[in-house]
């Protein structure tokens, strides 16, 4: 083998090695081909990687900073970011709170527009601000939470404590650590004053809504932006989403739709639904795990009468649940 | 998920408990546990591990600064002749520093800048190795920043927040001091100027007489016109200063005199979200210029070099000043100070 070739082999070796150490996920992101750097600490993949991501996550900040905005509503203040050309911005429930209040919007160059708060979802703390005049507006496009992965890394952006003249929209990085159809956490690290605050994929795209943290700096929760997609009209037409409630919880790592737990006086103990049960169908849908079910749930509205088809002890049962709303 | 959860909103009007209900209620709600569980990338072993040798040249330069044999900041060396800077607020007593190479050695305060807090001291030895500069000024948001200990491994890591910026001490874009007068009340603009809406139990504004519902009309002579402008000039008053007000009750103009006190400590919402991940710097404002990134620095690891990709020094940690945000003074501005430290400036001549 000539010394050429046995040099390659060990850069080759090298890299997949330190890709192995980064963990499946950086890996991923950073299959494509590598272009050490000139004058840079060339030969190691991981800051090649590192360098990579960085690059990337500059150009999302360039590219969506002058749509990320600080929203004052009375003595408080959240962020928020613009999605549509015409004005229509969103935020966290707790921010905008009821329909219909004047709000200023603030944008990183200071301009300040008046706005009115359009409706919101307290179960999702999801919210929405429509600004005055017709713009055109800097916005950013809306992304497709189903399609973001645990480990993916995602970029915050906000004002906290509060828009500061001078001070653009502050940066934190962070991977998705937890997800769920209610919420997406991740360990970019979030503090009063980002509520409402988007948090975007290294596309550029907007995946949540800051909504709220915990003790750990690990804890900080984002509303998965795929709500906003769902519930546009209600939010948009300024009323309050009102979710479905059936009771249950199950449990999603299990092929069948399999019952762990029905709540007390909810409508699935109503209608007689038990722990154990396996949902077959919901409303006629054939229901395959739980993750389906909850999709069905979700497109239903709280007061209306739904058949389930169960399995319990290996027999098919049929029973009826008048859907309530969320409680919160 | 663990813990307490609280909204990162400064003033909530939905009941935490609700929003907790809601979570803890109904479909869906539980975590999807057939993807892998990630940790937060900054405790990542492999990462930190493989970033070591990208600082392993600055942390040859970076030193422990001991007071009573206790850590209490890391140090940068800044000359081959001895010289060190570090955060002047937390060496409280004689220093000593232990460097790189576990030599431990008396230190002597050279020089110190009261508005960086950044403190110059000087050991006795020689052939230290300088940290090697880049640029503070040009590093934009969204660079990844390491900040190394001593012995090679990483006190944290993170990207730039807010690229280095002037910091104005007053007015618009400054930054609320904490040692402003404090009174105790809160305020919502209305035509006539702020109203108090509430008034807390045994603050300087109860004791002096103040209600929910006064319209605060002057204050020390001044017109009030908005909530801004009256927090604007209560930065002018510190603790212990009395202080005249006109306030409008039911159409009547009453003055009261009121005597200015400290904020308590952990007493707002923004200052508790803020303690939730970690102790934070005393001293974390007033800096004229700073580059403001999120790695999860501890007060003890101020004074250290902050290191970019290329291995390069672009600034020294100044404060850790909140559950997002940490401070570096851009290596630009440390440059600039050094001369005037290095002749001893800040210090009164029996201390030179």
């Amino acid at each position: 083998m000539s010394q050429a070739l046995r040099i390659v082999r060990g850069l080759l070796l090298l890299f997949v090695v330190s890709l192995a150490l980064v963990g499946p996920r950086l890996a991923d992101h950073f299959a494509v081909a590598q272009q050490p750097r000139p004058g840079s600490l060339q030969d190691d993949p991981l800051v090649a990687q590192l360098r990579l991501l960085q690059e990337k996550v500059q150009a999302v900040i360039e590219r969506v900073k002058p749509a990320v905005v600080a929203i004052e509503i009375g003595p408080g203040q959240g962020s928020g970011v613009v999605v549509t050309k015409d004005g229509y911005v969103l935020t966290a429930g707790h921010v905008s709170g009821k329909p219909g209040r004047q709000v200023t919007v603030i944008f990183p160059d200071g301009k300040r527009i008046k706005g009115t708060t359009l409706g919101m979802n307290p179960s999702m703390d999801s919210g929405m601000v429509k600004l005055e005049g017709a713009g055109p507006w800097p916005y950013v496009e809306m992304g497709d939470t189903s399609q973001l992965q645990v480990g993916d890394w995602v970029v915050a952006l906000g004002h906290p404590s509060g828009f500061r003249p001078g001070r653009p929209p502050v940066v934190r990085l962070g991977r998705v650590l937890r997800m769920s159809e209610q919420f997406l956490v991740t360990d970019c690290t979030l503090v009063g004053g980002d509520s409402g605050g988007p948090l975007f994929d290294l596309r550029g795209r907007v995946v949540g809504i800051h909504s709220r943290i915990g003790a750990s700096l690990a804890d900080n929760v984002h509303v998965p932006v795929n709500t906003y997609h769902e519930t546009w009209e209600t939010l948009a037409r300024g009323e309050v989403v009102i979710m479905p409630y059936l009771g249950v919880r199950g449990d999603e790592q299990a092929e069948q739709a399999k019952i762990l737990e029905v709540m007390p006086d909810s409508p699935a103990a109503k209608a007689g639904i038990q722990p154990n049960d396996i949902i077959l169908s919901f409303d006629g849908r054939k229901i395959t795990n739980y993750r389906s079910l909850v999709e069905q749930l979700r497109r239903k509205r709280p007061g209306q009468v739904v058949s389930v088809e169960v399995l319990r002890n290996g027999e098919k049962l049929e029973l009826k649940v008048k859907l309530a709303a969320r409680p919160m | 998920m663990k813990g307490k959860l609280t909204q990162v909103r400064r003033f909530s009007r939905v009941s935490l408990e609700l929003l907790l209900v809601a979570l803890c209620l109904g479909l869906s709600s539980v975590w999807s546990q057939n993807r892998p569980a990630v940790k937060p990338y900054r405790n990542d072993p492999q990462l930190r591990e493989g970033l070591r040798s990208v600082v392993r040249s600055a942390a040859e330069s970076t030193v422990e600064v001991l007071v009573e044999g206790r850590q209490v900041a890391l140090g940068t060396v800044v000359g081959a002749d001895g010289y060190i800077l570090t955060k002047a607020s937390e060496v409280k007593g004689p220093a000593r520093v232990r460097l790189a190479d576990g030599r431990e050695l008396e230190a002597q305060i050279v020089g110190k800048d009261e508005a960086y807090d950044l403190l110059l001291l000087r050991v006795n030895a020689s052939k230290l190795k300088p940290v090697r500069w880049g640029s503070g000024d040009d590093t934009p948001a969204g660079s990844f920043v390491l900040a190394p200990k001593p012995d090679g491994t990483l006190a944290s890591l993170g990207v730039v927040s807010v690229p280095a910026r002037d910091i104005p001490a007053k007015g618009p874009g400054s930054y609320p001091n904490p040692n402003i007068g404090y009174l105790g009340i809160s305020l919502q603009d209305s035509q006539d100027g702020p109203v108090i809406t509430s008034v807390m139990e045994g603050s300087p504004a109860e004791k002096a007489g103040l209600q929910r519902g006064d319209v605060i009309y002057t204050f020390a002579g001044q017109r009030v016109r908005n909530t801004e402008r009256f927090l604007e000039m209560l930065r002018d008053y510190a603790p212990g200063t009395t202080v005249s007000l006109v306030v409008l009750r039911d159409e009547e103009f009453v003055e009261k005199r009121i005597l200015l006190g400290t904020r308590p400590r952990d007493f707002s919402r923004a200052e508790f979200q803020n303690r939730l991940g970690g102790e934070l710097s005393e001293k974390r404002s007033g800096f004229p210029r700073v580059l403001q990134h999120d790695a999860t620095l501890l007060p003890r690891d101020c004074g250290g070099p902050l290191v970019n990709l290329d291995g390069e020094v672009i600034g020294i940690n100044i404060a850790r000043a909140g559950r997002t945000e940490s401070y570096a003074i851009p290596s630009e501005a440390v440059q600039k100070l050094l001369p005037d430290l290095m002749r001893g400036k800040g210090l009164t001549p029996a201390r030179k």
